[in-house]
C-alpha cells in the first residue's frame, strides 16, 4: 500500500479520478550469462495508469523476488548487484507516447516513455508494450532490456561470466479500471 | 609584327588618340534589364510504370553520387538516366544518407528502414518505432542519428537505446516540420511555435527554444537547411528566410516548404504556392523562378510550363547540381556552379568586378556598369572608349583601352585619371594591367609601364626592348606573389622582371615554344602557369624550367583566351571548348561546354575577374556568367560505380565472392558511372589486367568477357564525361577463375604422391622379391653343398666302389651298367642343382638310377615302391633322393629286415615319402642339415608345409608338390 500511495504521489493523481490499477502484476527477469542462469520472479509487481493523462508508474521490490538458483545467489544479487537494502525498490514512471482510448476493447502497441529506476540511478527509457484492453480489465504485457551498466551496477570480472551485462525483463500485469 | 591571335576588332583602330571628349557631348545611361540569375535548368523524366500516379517527397544522394527519391509507392534509385523502383509499404517521407551510416528511409507510418546490399530493410527496435510521420534525419556531433516526426517529436538513438524528444522536455511543438544540426552539433527543430534546440548528451536532455516573435520573423517554421558550414537556414510560413544565427531574414512571396543552402549567402527556396527562389544574400537578390522559364527535357505541348508553383523538396548534389521535386511527380535539376546573365551587348572583351554588386564590362563602345542587384547596366565612363583590359586594385577600377591609353576612376572623384602621352603613357594600347601594392604594371604594345604615384604627381617609367626586352607586344602583365613581373609577349614567351634584370623563357623542356603568352597566373605554392594563344598550357617556374601540361586524348585547343587560377589551386581556362579546370595535384581536368547553354566562348584576352567573396565571373563576348564561391568543392568527374557482376548471366555477391571454377568463366559486369551534370556525357574506359593489353573505352553500361581462361584478373573502371581520364577515379574487381581439377596444384601434387607413393610400394616389393631370392639361392647353394657333401661321401662312394669291385668280378656286363648308372647320378645332380624346382619326372629318374644303385649293393633288402601320376609337378631336386639316402643312412637294411620305401601321392596335393623304421644301432652321425634344409627351401617356394611324422614304426614325410 505505501507503494501505490507513492506511485500516486510521482503521478500526482486526482484519486477522485478513476484510474486503472494494478494490484499484483508479474515480473520476470532473466540473465543468461555462459556459465549461470539466473531467473527469478516476482508477483508483487505494483502499477497505475491515468488514462487522462496517459501517465504511468510501476515499481517492484527487488526483496519480492523468488526463484534463485541456490540461497547464495540471492544473497549475492540483494548485497552485491542490486544492493536491496539501499535501494529495494525498482520503477518506471512516465508517460505513454501513443495516445490510447481506453474506453474501447483491443489489442495495442504503446510506447511507455519514462524514467527507469534500478539500484538508485534513474535512467530515461522507451519501452514498447502490448495492451489488451477487455472492458474494464487490461492486461499488459512487455520484455525488455536493462543493460546493468546504464545502472550503476558493477560485476566483479570474476563472476562476468556468471551475470549477463543486459538483462532481459518482462511484465505481464492485469489492470482493473477503478 | 606577329599578333597571329587577334581578332579583327584590334586590327582596325589606329594607334592616334581619339578625341572622344569631343564626340561624347551627350551623357547618356544605357539601361538594360538582365535575366534573372537562374541557371540552366532541365526537367528528368519518371522513367517508372505509371508514373502519372507517382508522388515525389523527399531526396537523398549516396556518397558515389546515386540519387534517391522517396515516393509514395517506394524508394526510387536514379542514376541520372534510368530509374529503378524498390516498392515499400507505406509511402517514404524522409531520406538521409552518409558515408557512415548508409542510407536511411523513413516511412508514412513511422517505420524506418535502412538500405543494404540492394534491399530495404526495416529496423527493428525493442523500443518500437514512431507510428507518425517520419520526417526528417540528422546526425549530431557526438555520433547520436535523430530523426523527426510528424505528432512524437524527435528521437535520438545514441546506438543503444532510442530517446524521444517532445513537449514534456520543453519542446515548442510534437509536429516537426524539419530537422538540421548547426555547428555547435545542436540538433535544430521546426515547428509551429519556432525552433526547438536539442542536444543529447551522456544520457542527458537538454532542450532550448527559439519561439518569440521578437527574434524569428514568424512562429511557423517550415524549412531548415544547413549550408556546408553547418549554419542553418530557416523558412517560415510567411515566407520569410535567413540564418538562424545572423537572422538575416529576407522574404519571398509565398509560404516556405523547402529551402537548401549552397553556403551562406546562396539559397534555394522552395515554397508551398509561389514556386520556386533564388536568393543571393550577398548581392541582395531574390530572383523567382519565371513561370515560363524555358526548361530543357520538358515534354511538347504540356500546357504547364515552368518549374511549377508547389515545391516539395529541393536538394543540392556534390556536383553543384540544385535538385527540385515540384507538382508532385516533375523533378528537375540545374547546375548552380554557372549562373548565366544575358546582356545586350556585344563584344566583351574585359571584365572586373568593382564590389559585391558592380561589374565593370569592357567592350568596344566603352566601359559599361552592371549592378547586380538592380540588373541595370550603365556606362561607367562617359566616353566611347576601346576598352580591351579592366583591373580593380583595392576599389580603384583601371581601364586599359585600344588607342586610348589608361583610365583611372577614383570612386569619390568625378573625373577619372587619364594616362596618356601627356603623362609618359607612350603607347595608347594597354592589353594588361597588374598590381599587389602601390606600383602599377601597364602592358602595352610598346613594352610596359612601372607607374607610381610620386610627390608631383605620376611617376612614369617606360621599359621595352632597348631595356632588354625580347619584343615591345605584351599582351599580359602579372605581378607574382614574390612582387615580381611576369610578362606575355608576342610570339616571345614570357620575360620575367624581377625589378633589375629580364629573363627570357621561350619554350619548356620538352622544347615547345611559348609562342604568344596571354594568359599568366599563380598557383598557392607559387608555381607559375602560362597559356598561350594556341592553346598550349605550360607550369613551372625560373628555377626548375616549365613543363608542357599535357592532355591525353589528342585534345587541343584552336583558341584560348584566358587562365586564371582560384584559391583551392584549380587552373581556369577558357577556350573555344569552354571552360576548363584542371586540378594539377589530381591531373584531373572538368571541361564544361554546351551544357551551360552559352552563346559562344569566344572572348577577349581579360576574361576572368574574382569578387572579393572568391566568386569568380567570366565574361565572353557576350555572356556573363558567375560561378559562386562555394564553400563545397563540387566533384569534377563522374563517380565510377561496378553495380554487379554477372557470371553466366547470373548475379554474384561479388562484395564476397571473388573465385569462381573453370566452367563459370563467362562474366558480364554491369557498369555505372555518375554525373548528373550531363549524364549522356559519361563513358568509361576499363582493363581487364591479366587480359586487356590496353584500356577500352566505351558508354556500355554492361561488359561481358566470355570464355576466360584460368587466372587471376582485375577489372578497372573508370568513368569522365570527357575523354580525359587522368587520374580519374578507379574502382577494381580482383576474382580468380579457377583451374580445372587436374590443373590444379594440389592436384597435381596429390596424384604425384599417389604415384610416387605406388612406385615405392613396388620397389619395397621388389626389393624383397629380390631378397627372397637371394634367400632362395643361398638356401640352395648350401643345399647343394650338402648334397654334394651327401653324394661324394667317403661311404657312398666306398660302398660304391665297393660293390663295383664285386660286381666287375661276377658280372663284368652288369659292371658297366652300374658305372654308367653312377655316372648318370653325378651327371644328373650336376644338372638339377642349379635349378629351384624340377619336374617330379625329373626327379624320378634321378631317384630310379640311385635306386639301382643302392639295389645293387643291398639287393631286394630295399624295396621301392612309387605311385604318382601327376609327373608334370614341380618338385625342389633331389627331394625324393635325400629321403631315400636318409632312410637308408638311418635304418638297418637286410634281407631279414627289409626296408620298404613308398612314394605316394595324395589327393590333397602332397607327395608321401614312407618308410619303415628299423633304427641301426650305432647310428651314423647325422647333422640333421638334410632335411632342415628341405624344409626351409620348400617354406620359400610355397605357403604349404613339409611335415614330418615319426611313429614308432614309420617314418613319414608329406612334401607339397608345387
Amino acid at each position: 500500500m505505501v507503494t501505490l500511495l507513492l506511485l500516486l504521489s510521482i503521478l500526482n493523481l486526482n484519486t477522485a479520478g478513476q484510474t486503472w490499477k494494478c494490484q499484483k502484476g508479474k515480473i520476470e527477469f532473466n540473465s543468461n550469462a555462459p556459465l549461470e542462469v539466473i531467473n527469478a520472479k516476482s508477483a508483487e509487481l505494483k502499477g497505475i495508469i491515468d488514462p487522462a493523462t496517459s501517465g504511468f508508474a510501476f515499481s517492484v521490490k527487488n526483496s519480492s523476488f523468488r526463484g534463485f538458483n541456490s540461497a547464495l545467489q540471492e544473497e549475492h544479487f540483494h548485497e552485491s548487484y542490486m544492493e536491496s537494502h539501499r535501494y529495494d525498490v525498482s520503477s518506471f514512471t512516465g508517460k505513454i507516447i501513443e495516445k490510447i482510448d481506453f474506453s474501447k476493447s483491443g489489442i495495442y502497441t504503446i510506447r511507455a516513455k519514462g524514467k527507469l529506476n534500478v539500484h538508485g540511478v534513474e535512467r530515461e527509457r522507451i519501452i514498447q508494450s502490448t495492451i489488451q484492453v477487455n472492458g474494464q480489465q487490461m492486461s499488459v504485457k512487455s520484455t525488455f532490456s536493462v543493460p546493468l551498466a546504464e545502472h550503476n551496477i558493477s560485476i566483479p570480472k570474476l563472476v562476468h561470466q556468471k551475470i549477463a551485462e543486459e538483462i532481459q525483463v518482462k511484465i505481464n500485469a492485469d489492470f482493473v479500471f477503478q | 609584327m606577329q599578333i597571329s591571335f587577334f581578332n579583327k576588332k584590334y586590327l582596325k583602330p589606329s594607334r592616334e588618340v581619339l578625341n572622344f571628349f569631343a564626340l561624347t557631348l551627350l551623357f547618356f545611361l544605357l539601361a538594360h534589364s538582365i535575366s534573372a540569375q537562374i541557371p540552366h535548368f532541365r526537367q528528368h523524366p519518371l522513367s517508372i510504370e505509371n508514373a502519372e500516379q507517382l508522388e515525389l517527397n523527399c531526396l537523398a544522394q549516396s556518397p558515389n553520387g546515386v540519387m534517391w527519391l522517396g515516393s509514395n509507392r517506394g524508394l526510387i534509385r536514379y542514376n541520372g538516366l534510368q530509374m529503378q523502383l524498390f516498392p515499400t509499404q507505406s509511402p517514404v517521407t524522409a531520406l538521409f544518407s552518409n558515408a557512415k551510416r548508409g542510407l536511411w528511409i523513413g516511412f508514412e507510418n513511422g517505420e524506418i528502414a535502412f538500405f543494404y546490399k540492394n534491399q530495404i530493410n526495416i529496423w527493428q527496435r525493442e523500443e518500437g518505432l514512431p507510428k507518425v510521420k517520419i520526417t526528417g534525419f540528422a546526425e549530431d556531433t557526438n555520433g547520436n542519428f535523430w530523426f523527426s516526426t510528424y505528432g512524437e517529436g524527435a528521437y535520438c538513438y545514441d546506438g543503444i537505446h532510442l530517446y524521444n524528444f517532445n513537449t514534456d522536455d520543453g519542446l515548442t511543438g510534437n509536429e516537426i516540420y524539419a530537422i538540421a544540426k548547426n555547428a555547435q552539433g545542436q540538433i535544430l527543430l521546426a515547428t509551429d511555435n519556432g525552433i526547438s534546440f536539442c542536444q543529447f548528451s551522456q544520457g542527458k536532455k537538454t532542450v532550448w527554444n527559439e519561439s518569440s516573435s521578437e527574434n524569428l520573423p514568424d512562429l511557423i517554421v517550415k524549412a531548415l537547411s544547413q549550408t556546408p558550414t553547418n549554419e542553418v537556414f530557416a523558412g517560415f510560413y510567411n515566407g520569410a528566410i535567413g540564418s538562424v544565427t545572423q537572422k538575416n531574414w529576407v522574404k519571398v512571396q509565398g509560404v516556405v516548404s523547402t529551402a537548401s543552402c549552397f553556403d551562406k549567402s546562396n539559397v534555394v527556396v522552395g515554397t508551398e504556392d509561389n514556386g520556386l527562389f533564388f536568393i543571393d544574400l550577398q548581392h541582395g537578390r531574390i530572383d523567382k523562378v519565371p513561370n515560363n522559364l524555358q526548361i530543357s527535357g520538358q515534354s511538347r505541348g504540356s500546357t504547364l510550363g515552368g518549374i511549377g508553383r508547389r515545391i516539395q523538396a529541393t536538394f543540392i548534389d556534390t556536383e553543384g547540381n540544385i535538385w527540385v521535386i515540384s507538382d508532385k511527380n516533375k523533378l528537375f535539376s540545374a547546375n548552380y556552379r554557372f549562373l548565366t546573365y544575358k546582356t545586350n551587348l556585344t563584344d566583351i572583351q574585359a571584365i572586373a568586378t568593382l564590389n559585391t554588386h558592380e561589374i565593370l564590362l569592357g567592350t568596344k563602345e566603352g566601359a559599361f556598369n552592371y549592378n547586380i542587384k538592380t540588373g541595370q547596366i550603365q556606362r561607367f565612363l562617359p566616353k566611347k572608349i576601346n576598352v580591351i583590359s579592366l583591373f580593380n586594385h583595392f576599389g580603384i577600377p583601371f581601364i586599359g583601352t585600344y588607342g586610348s591609353g589608361l583610365f583611372m576612376k577614383k570612386p569619390n572623384e568625378v573625373n577619372p585619371v587619364h594616362f596618356s602621352k601627356l603623362n609618359g603613357l607612350s603607347n595608347l594600347n594597354i592589353f594588361s594591367v597588374a598590381t599587389r601594392d602601390d606600383t602599377l604594371w601597364v602592358a602595352s604594345l610598346s613594352g610596359f609601364f612601372r607607374i607610381l604615384q610620386g610627390q608631383k604627381g605620376w611617376d612614369v617609367v617606360h621599359f621595352n626592348s632597348r631595356n632588354g626586352l625580347s619584343t615591345d607586344f605584351i599582351y599580359k602583365i602579372f605581378e607574382d606573389s614574390q612582387h615580381r613581373i611576369w610578362l606575355g609577349t608576342d610570339g616571345k614567351g614570357t620575360t620575367l622582371f624581377d625589378g633589375q634584370t629580364f629573363r627570357h623563357f621561350n619554350q619548356s623542356k620538352n622544347n615547345k615554344a611559348f609562342g604568344s603568352v596571354i594568359g599568366i597566373a599563380e598557383s598557392p605554392k607559387g608555381t607559375i602557369w602560362l597559356a598561350n594563344t594556341e592553346g598550349g598550357i605550360f607550369y613551372g617556374n625560373e628555377t626548375v624550367g616549365f613543363e608542357e601540361w599535357q592532355t591525353t586524348n589528342n585534345f587541343t585547343r584552336q583558341s584560348l583566351t584566358g587562365l586564371t587560377t582560384d584559391a583551392f589551386g584549380t587552373v581556369i581556362v577558357l577556350s573555344n571548348h569552354g571552360i576548363e579546370f584542371i586540378n594539377p595535384t589530381t591531373r584531373s581536368r572538368a571541361l564544361f561546354g554546351s551544357e551551360l547553354g552559352l552563346t559562344t566562348f569566344e572572348s577577349g584576352i581579360n576574361p576572368f575577374s574574382f569578387t572579393a567573396s572568391s566568386d569568380l565571373w567570366f565574361a565572353t563576348s557576350t555572356d556573363l556568367v558567375r560561378m559562386p564561391s562555394l564553400l563545397i568543392k563540387p566533384k569534377l568527374r563522374p563517380t565510377p560505380i561496378l553495380r554487379g557482376v554477372k557470371i553466366l548471366m547470373e548475379n554474384v555477391d561479388f562484395d564476397n565472392i571473388t573465385s569462381f571454377s573453370h566452367n563459370q568463366n563467362y562474366i558480364t559486369f554491369e557498369i555505372e558511372g555518375i554525373w548528373h551534370t550531363h549524364p549522356q556525357a559519361v563513358r568509361y574506359r576499363y582493363r581487364l589486367d591479366g587480359l586487356d593489353p590496353d584500356w577500352q573505352t566505351t558508354k556500355e553500361h554492361n561488359l561481358t568477357y566470355p570464355n576466360l581462361p584460368a587466372g587471376t584478373y582485375i577489372f578497372r573502371l573508370q568513368a569522365s564525361q570527357s575523354d580525359d581520364f587522368t587520374n580519374a577515379e578507379e574502382v577494381t574487381y580482383t576474382f580468380t577463375i579457377e583451374k580445372p581439377l587436374w590443373q590444379r596444384i594440389w592436384f597435381i601434387l596429390l596424384m604425384a604422391l599417389i604415384f610416387s607413393g605406388l612406385g615405392f610400394l613396388f620397389i619395397k616389393k621388389r626389393e624383397e622379391r629380390l631378397n627372397f631370392q637371394a634367400e632362395l639361392k643361398r638356401e640352395k647353394i648350401e643345399s647343394q653343398l650338402e648334397m654334394l657333401k651327401s653324394q661324394i661321401s667317403p661311404h657312398f662312394l666306398f660302398n660304391s666302389f665297393n660293390t663295383l669291385i664285386a660286381t666287375i668280378e661276377n658280372d663284368p656286363k652288369s659292371a658297366v651298367e652300374y658305372t654308367e648308372r653312377l655316372s648318370d647320378f653325378y651327371r644328373n645332380i650336376l644338372q638339377v642343382r642349379e635349378k629351384n624346382t624340377i619336374s617330379l619326372q625329373e626327379e624320378l629318374n634321378l631317384l630310379e638310377n640311385y635306386i639301382f644303385l643302392l639295389r645293387q649293393r643291398h639287393g631286394d633288402a630295399i624295396s621301392v615302391e612309387i605311385k604318382t601320376v601327376r609327373f608334370d609337378k614341380k618338385i625342389v631336386p633331389l627331394t625324393l633322393q635325400l629321403l631315400v639316402e636318409n632312410a637308408v643312412k638311418h635304418n638297418v637294411v637286410s634281407k631279414s629286415r627289409p626296408l620298404s620305401i613308398s612314394i605316394l601321392e595324395l589327393e590333397d596335393g602332397y607327395l608321401e615319402v614312407k618308410n619303415n623304421v628299423r633304427k641301426k644301432l650305432d647310428k651314423e652321425r647325422s647333422t640333421g642339415f638334410g632335411l632342415s634344409s628341405l624344409k626351409s627351401r620348400y617354406q620359400l617356394l610355397t605357403p604349404q608345409k613339409v611335415s614330418v611324422t615319426e611313429t614308432e614304426e614309420s617314418f613319414i614325410v608329406k612334401i607339397p608338390l608345387i
